[in-house]
């Protein structure tokens, strides 16, 4: 308990909350940046944390992560492209209300829900870390592979047209994942000889491709018609509207960063699935999922907030038994070992004062957060204002960088190119980006925690037992059988109730 | 809490780094830029030709060293920032650069167990301006194992290894087991019954738990888990897998929350005293997880000396060759000229033990 007051004192320190406003700052800048990810972000500063003290590298590492998850919903919400793969779910609204002009809208909305999610995920870390790490430990390979297929199901609630489409492009994005280096028995797939493609296809190469260079294209279009994405308009009072929703309807942004709490502390899933998830959940439990991808604040509150909390929550597996819940995390714990502090029970009781003050500016990141997006988000929205013919060549020039800046590597570049003009034949056909991209990062994902299982139930000798019989996998059996039959299930419910919800119908 | 003087510094150092960063960024992404040009560069001559070696190499060798390094040297790891090869670079770093007088560029180049940085690694230009850091087994086994790893073993030549660790074999402080003979006696009465998790298949720990239980004469089901150590200690400690087989590092680094049965080295560890070796089991089984760095084959030799030594006293003058001790490594400062038979006699042991693993897990 002293050591918690003693943190709260520690982390209030003027050069940490400077630590933690400066690195936000930048984490914002690179998050927005499309294909520049939290992990880069946190990648770039580590040479830096080394030569920190540890208190401060820390501060520096989770206001870089915290800070990119917001500045990732920017290009979300403004050109349809998320900045890092956390913000897909929030491309599904937040473009939506942009192109009604109430951009300034999505993106008050996105920060006010990042800081949110940050403040829940700072609270759980603080006070719950030990016991929702334990329990983490319960998820093996068998919970991992329903987790997966649990995340397919999502695919019935992102298509918006058909649902055939949708089942088509997460089969699609499932198959590319598969090119690479196999999970077991090292086998080499779908290289062609080329060993630059060994290590599959980057996610974040495919989501620049599959949402930038579209969104370029359809600007070049539509560039005789349209010389903007939507109108600006001034708007007064935005803060305090979303503020009045959050408030007066506290349950989206509560189980959203719940949803994200949970998602995050497992070490193999992240912000892209708590967020996918948690945007599933809130049109499932909403009064209106018609509003969903036609520009419901909802969505976008339910994804922002999500890949927040999952943010810091990858941090109590991190701090409490060593194991990192995300790549960035992965990071925190370099810059921990350098520094000669082993994560685990030693942690707590020898540098309580360090993590106990990391903790505590894990939580001042969110309001650090929600000064930032309603200080610049009158400015940024003017983005879509800007000429399509200055746009356009932006968005890939942008894109182009960004692809290259993942390993550093050429044929990144040529493989979003070449994915970008694929998924806009295929979004031209009506396949949609979203479910390809939810194949393409639940597909390792699923099979890797296949391929484990199958070892355990040989081993077993009851592959009932091990695929079907554990508590945890009986849950997530259940949830993915509601969640696939979902479409049918709601269709009912809203012909007895009277609610409508076209949503889910085919509209072409 | 921290002292006035170190704080003043952290926060010169972290506004230094932000502002390097917010110019990195500002720029389009700076930092990438400084390395791009780099790759474009050696990308074009590497695809071309090997012999496209810029021209100070083409003169005689004394001079070379003489003025090496005369640029930033670029230093390729081949996995996530923050993993292993990632610590052992940063260990040195800044130590490396004063006594080369250069920077030095760390540059991530991940995926593919590292089969992806290092194939791109060889075709870089061989003059000691583009080192990698290396990891056994994974160097000696991917071109043994893979049938298209983008590179072998005698592209690269080894300049340095800096620590080693030798691998472990791992339970869970619940575990029933708590000597290697219960685990040996658990695996006779159910054989195949006990899951041990390692690293991905045809791996060090694959082929390692593989010679153990043919010499120990039993069967045991091997768990490859994909993702490196962190899915598999946290698959250890929820009880999904009866053991694991890991660096002992690991071990060490979780030593409140697992039990290490055996340490597959040659004697016993300074940070685990009381966990007996296999060999005093009387099992054969040794393995290497060994750290180092190297050059692409060609490089001219009084380079590769000059560079090797550098990383030595590097790790000397840190103290790093003892501050490894209690993070469960061995420090092994094999330099240059012992460091490329160091990689040889790995090459000889790795290829007999390849069709014990082929016979088990069969063809592919």
């Amino acid at each position: 308990m002293e050591a918690l007051l003693d943190g709260l004192l520690g982390s209030l320190q003027p050069h940490l909350i400077f630590t933690l406003v400066l690195s936000s700052f930048v984490g914002a800048i690179v998050g927005a940046l499309p294909g520049l990810t939290a992990t880069m972000a946190v990648a770039l500063l580590v040479p830096f944390t080394f030569a920190l003290s540890p208190t401060t590298g820390l501060v520096a590492i989770v206001g870089l992560m915290q800070g990119a998850l917001y500045g990732d919903s920017v290009p979300a919400c403004l050109i349809n492209t998320p900045g890092t793969p956390s913000a897909i779910a929030t491309t599904f609204d937040g473009f939506p209300l942009t192109q009604q002009g109430k951009g300034q809208f999505a993106l008050i909305a996105s920060g006010v829900s990042s800081a949110g999610g940050a403040l829940v995920g700072g609270l759980a870390l603080l006070f719950v870390s030990p016991p929702l790490a334990e329990f983490s430990l319960k998820f093996g390979p068998p919970e991992f592979f329903w987790i997966g297929i649990f995340g397919l199901t999502m695919i019935a609630s992102l298509s918006t047209g058909s649902m055939f489409k949708g089942l088509a492009g997460g089969a699609l994005g499932m198959l590319v994942s598969t090119i690479g280096i196999a999970p077991a028995g090292a086998v080499t797939r779908f290289t062609f000889g080329n060993p630059g493609l060994q290590a599959g296809v980057n996610v974040v190469v495919a989501l620049v491709g599959l949402f930038a260079v579209p969104q370029a294209l359809k600007m070049v279009e539509e560039i005789r018609g349209k010389v903007q994405i939507a109108e600006y308009e001034e708007h007064r009072g935005v803060l305090r509207e979303v503020l009045e929703r959050v408030v007066l309807r506290p349950l989206v942004l509560l189980r959203s960063t719940l949803i994200g709490v949970f998602v995050g502390i497992l070490p193999a899933a992240g912000g892209p699935i708590a967020s996918l998830v948690s945007y599933n959940e809130a049109i499932r439990w909403s009064k209106n999922p018609e509003e969903f991808g036609k520009g419901s604040v909802d969505g976008v509150i339910a994804a922002e907030s999500a890949n927040n909390s999952a943010a810091t929550a990858s941090l109590i597996p991190l701090l409490t038994l060593g194991i990192p819940g995300s790549p960035p995390a992965a990071i925190a714990l370099g810059a921990l070992l350098i520094h000669g502090l082993r994560p685990g029970q030693d942690l707590f009781e020898f540098s309580g004062d360090i993590v106990y003050t990391f903790m505590w500016s894990a939580v001042w990141a969110g309001f650090v957060i929600l000064v930032f997006s309603v200080m610049v988000s009158k400015y940024l929205t003017r983005v879509a204002v800007l000429p399509v013919h200055y746009l356009a060549p932006a968005v890939m020039l942008l894109s182009i960088i960004g692809s290259f800046a993942i390993r550093n590597n050429v044929l990144d570049v040529a493989m979003m190119i070449i994915i970008g003009l694929v998924g806009y034949v295929l979004d031209k056909l009506g396949f949609k980006a979203g479910p390809i991209v939810l194949g393409l990062i639940l597909g390792p994902i699923v099979e890797a925690a296949f391929v484990t299982s199958l070892a355990l139930a040989d081993a077993q000798g009851s592959y009932l037992q091990v695929f079907f019989l554990r508590p945890i996998t009986m849950v997530l059996i259940v949830l993915t059988l509601l969640s696939a039959a979902w479409p049918w299930i709601g269709k009912r419910i809203a012909r007895r109730t009277g609610i409508s919800i076209e949503a889910l119908d085919d509209e072409g | 809490m921290t002292g006035r003087m170190v704080t003043r510094r952290a926060f010169w150092a972290v506004l230094a780094a932000l502002s390097l960063v917010l110019a990195a960024c500002g720029g389009g992404g700076g930092t990438t830029t400084t390395t791009a040009a780099a790759t474009q560069t050696t990308g074009a001559q590497g695809q071309t030709t090997t012999t496209a070696a810029p021209a100070e190499t083409t003169t005689t060798t004394a001079d070379v060293a003489a003025d090496y390094p005369a640029r930033p040297i670029t230093w390729i790891v081949s996995f996530d920032p923050g993993g292993g090869s990632d610590i052992e670079a940063r260990r040195i770093q800044d130590r490396l650069q004063e006594i080369l007088g250069t920077r030095i560029q760390i540059e991530y180049r991940s995926g593919g167990g590292g089969a992806v940085g290092w194939s791109e690694f060889v075709k870089r230009p061989a003059d000691g301006y583009t080192v990698a850091g290396l990891v056994i087994p994974h160097i000696v086994i991917q071109p043994l194992a893979l049938e298209d790893p983008g590179y072998q073993t005698e592209d690269i030549r080894a300049a340095a290894w800096t620590v080693a660790a030798p691998g472990a074999l791992i339970v869970a402080n619940d575990s029933p087991f708590q000597t290697l003979e219960d685990f040996v006696n658990a695996a006779k009465e159910n054989p195949k019954g006990i899951t041990v998790g390692g690293v991905a298949t045809f791996s060090g720990s694959d082929l390692t738990l593989a010679q153990f239980a043919s010499q120990a004469g039993i069967e045991v089901t091997y768990v490859p888990v994909t993702g490196g150590a962190a899915p598999l200690i946290s698959d250890l400690l929820g009880g999904h897998i009866d053991a694991a087989f890991l660096a002992s590092s690991h071990s060490v680094r979780n030593s409140d929350r697992v039990r290490t049965l055996a340490i597959a080295g040659d004697r016993r560890l300074e940070s685990l005293p009381d966990v007996p070796t296999f060999s005093e089991f009387g099992y054969d089984v040794t393995i290497a997880f060994a750290w180092g760095v190297g050059m692409p084959a060609g490089t001219p030799e009084p380079i590769v000396e000059k560079f090797g030594n550098a990383v030595i006293q590097a790790m000397r003058d840190t103290g790093a060759d003892q501050a490894v001790i209690e993070e469960g490594l061995d420090p092994v400062l094999l330099g240059p000229d012992e460091a490329q038979a160091y990689v040889d006699q790995q090459v000889e042991i790795y290829t007999e033990l390849l069709p014990i693993l082929q016979a088990l897990h069969g063809e592919s």
